[in-house]
């Protein structure tokens, strides 16, 4: 009889699991960014510190691993901070140096999911609670924005204003000293990449298949392009063009002053994470694992690096980093060939 | 095949529900009363299975053999399948419907795990699900999560001012309906039965509703909503439907049912 319950007790934790096991079955992608002196990866449980000679670790934060999915936004450098917002909202700065906690803020309710921006005396930390967070840099909130539903990507700035896209809909233009909005413009569905700005010009894309040329200063739409896909990305100029990828297969050549298509390449699969640009090669990832180089005459290669690289790409003076979701390995540093110089486990 | 046939479908229908009334929570609760009126035939069948089972258990030959054979578990078994023929009970019966329900319900979950969409890569997935001819990306998404005090993408706490922890009011709710809902169905147990059945759903009755409660804790409100609505139209269907036993709610006088067994001849 005891043998009977137990195995019953077994069938019901083994439902639970189950039950909670179908919540994790997607995996979501982690960010990185750069500096000369070192590479800073958020993998999921932790947020790593590697040399970018060689991807050997410099130290790993926290030291025991988190659970999955905890640190995916892309750490951010502030001097000798590096920025790390996690999915459990909390904002850390650690020492470049050896990961020690300058400060931490708890005071958001949501995901970081977008990293933060960095100006000479603030951070701009967006979240899912529908707040950007203005900080000082000793981590004292300055002001707070709030928009009607969540910020996933890095604001940009011009000095004078912070412009910030929400899944809202909208593109906010917010004064940098004190929050206050200076503008909006709502771009008809949610925007989940951070804008370009050019020139006084912003270039935005969004899930609803369109490319937006926005005028920075008065929030005026100056042209709008329809494309076959959503767009996750942020555009990267080349020239007078702006060169972005779509959810389905496509990189568009958009050209700036019309937002007429110059050329449409065909990627093979989707072009979620924007791409970077290493000695004139503009390399996209794409969901199939291959890495797309576009030359500046828009002729493209492709080379196969496994897994499922949905993450923006990030370029420093020698190597383009590649997150890989779903692969072999956590993080490539490839050439401007495609060539692996190293790779990262993620451990 | 799963995604193409169940988990999309429901995506779907749920996002066409919210499209028309515009809160997610309302949507999850008519979105639940639809699939469970869609569900009642096999519902109905499965409970009155389950009566008859539990009337069974009350039989004076099914008794008499209980105490007759308890030693000898075969002859027992033989003997009781014979019952069941001759009554006309089959004793899956009362299983299958729980078990074709089963896709479903999982369907259901994934479908409103996935609707919530918290991270990009739910999101990219969602954009994916959505039928162009009946939803546009553009209007749907983002979807509206906040209904009365909750955030239904994430689980639910309620901070009261000098507590340093969030209450989680709706896993409360869910394990006193599971644990109601549970309990009600319950007969009394019959003197002189078999008590291995009864101990064991005494057990179910203790363990479902902490591990829905665990569930509903650690995961998003809108799932945890998804169950309390799930619990109270069980406990309707049941009461419309079934015999409840609204008295196992109620604490026993343990010394009586002890004489009163004693008395018995």
């Amino acid at each position: 009889m005891k043998k009977k319950i137990l195995s019953k007790i077994s069938i019901i934790l083994l439902a639970g699991i189950l039950l909670s096991a179908c919540t994790t079955m997607t995996t979501n992608w982690g960010g990185v960014s750069a500096t000369d002196a070192a590479v800073y990866f958020a993998g999921g449980t932790q947020v790593f510190s590697l040399q970018p000679s060689n991807g050997s670790k410099i130290w790993a934060y926290p030291e025991k691993a988190a659970p999955a999915g905890t640190y995916l936004a892309a750490p951010s450098v502030a001097g000798d901070q590096v920025i790390v917002g996690d999915y459990l909202g909390k904002l850390v700065s650690l020492k470049a140096a050896d990961s020690t906690v300058n400060w931490t803020f708890a005071n958001a309710t949501g995901k970081y999911v977008g990293s933060a921006l960095v100006t000479p005396d603030l951070i701009i930390a967006p979240n899912a609670d529908n707040h950007l967070y203005a900080l000082d840099l000793n981590g004292n909130l300055k002001w707070t924005f709030t928009a009607n539903h969540s910020f996933w990507s890095r604001p940009v700035t011009d000095g004078t204003n912070v412009y910030a896209s929400s899944l809202d809909h909208y593109l906010y233009a917010v004064n940098l000293q004190d929050g206050s909005l200076v503008w909006k413009v709502d771009l008809g569905s949610s925007l989940v990449s951070s804008p370009l700005l050019d020139k006084g010009v912003l270039y935005q894309g969004s899930i609803a298949s369109t490319m937006n040329a926005v005028d920075a200063a008065t929030g005026k739409v100056i042209w709008t392009q329809k494309v076959d896909a959503g767009v996750w990305s942020t555009p990267l100029l080349s020239g007078s063009n702006i060169l972005f990828g779509d959810q389905l297969t496509s990189i568009y050549v958009m050209s700036t002053s019309d937002g007429s298509i110059v050329k449409t390449i065909n990627a093979g699969a989707a072009v979620i994470g924007s791409g970077a640009i290493l000695n004139q090669t503009i390399m996209f990832g794409t969901e199939a694992g291959n890495v797309v180089m576009v030359n500046p005459d828009y002729s493209s290669t492709s080379r196969s690096l496994g897994g499922e690289l949905y993450s923006n790409l990030v370029a420093n003076s020698t190597e383009v980093l590649v997150v890989e979701t779903k692969g072999d390995n956590a993080l490539l540093a490839i050439d401007a060939n495609g060539n692996v110089i190293w790779p990262f486990s993620g451990k | 095949m799963w995604d193409t046939l169940i988990i999309t479908p429901f995506i779907n229908f749920l996002l066409w529900i919210y499209s028309l009334i515009g809160n997610f929570g309302i949507a999850i609760i008519l979105f639940t009363l639809v699939t469970r009126i869609v569900l009642y035939p096999l519902t109905a069948k499965q409970i009155k299975s389950s009566q008859a089972m539990q009337e069974l258990q009350k039989n004076p030959r099914y008794l008499e053999m209980q105490k007759k054979y308890k030693d000898d578990k075969e002859k027992l078994a033989q003997e009781q399948m014979k019952l069941y023929q001759e009554l006309k009970i089959n004793p899956l019966s009362a299983c299958l419907p729980t078990l074709l329900q089963f896709p479903i319900i999982i369907g259901l979950y994934q479908a409103l795990i996935q609707s919530i969409a918290s991270a990009p890569i739910d999101m990219l997935n969602l954009t994916r699900r959505i039928y162009p001819a009946l939803l546009k990306v553009a209007d749907i998404l983002p979807l509206n999560t906040h209904f009365l005090w909750m955030n239904l993408g994430t689980p639910d706490r309620v901070f009261i001012p000098g507590l340093s922890f969030g209450i989680p009011i709706l896993a409360v709710i869910v394990v006193i309906t599971t644990y109601i809902s549970s309990k009600i169905i319950t007969p009394p147990a019959t003197p002189g039965a078999n008590d291995q059945g009864a101990m064991m759903g005494n057990m179910m009755n203790i363990y479902m509703p902490l591990l829905m409660g665990w569930l509903a804790f650690s995961l998003s409100s809108g799932l945890a909503l998804y169950f309390v609505v799930q619990n109270v139209i069980q406990i309707l269907q049941y009461a419309v439907t079934g015999k409840v036993y609204w008295n196992n709610l109620l604490p026993k006088p343990k010394t009586q049912t002890a004489t009163k067994q004693i008395k018995r001849p």
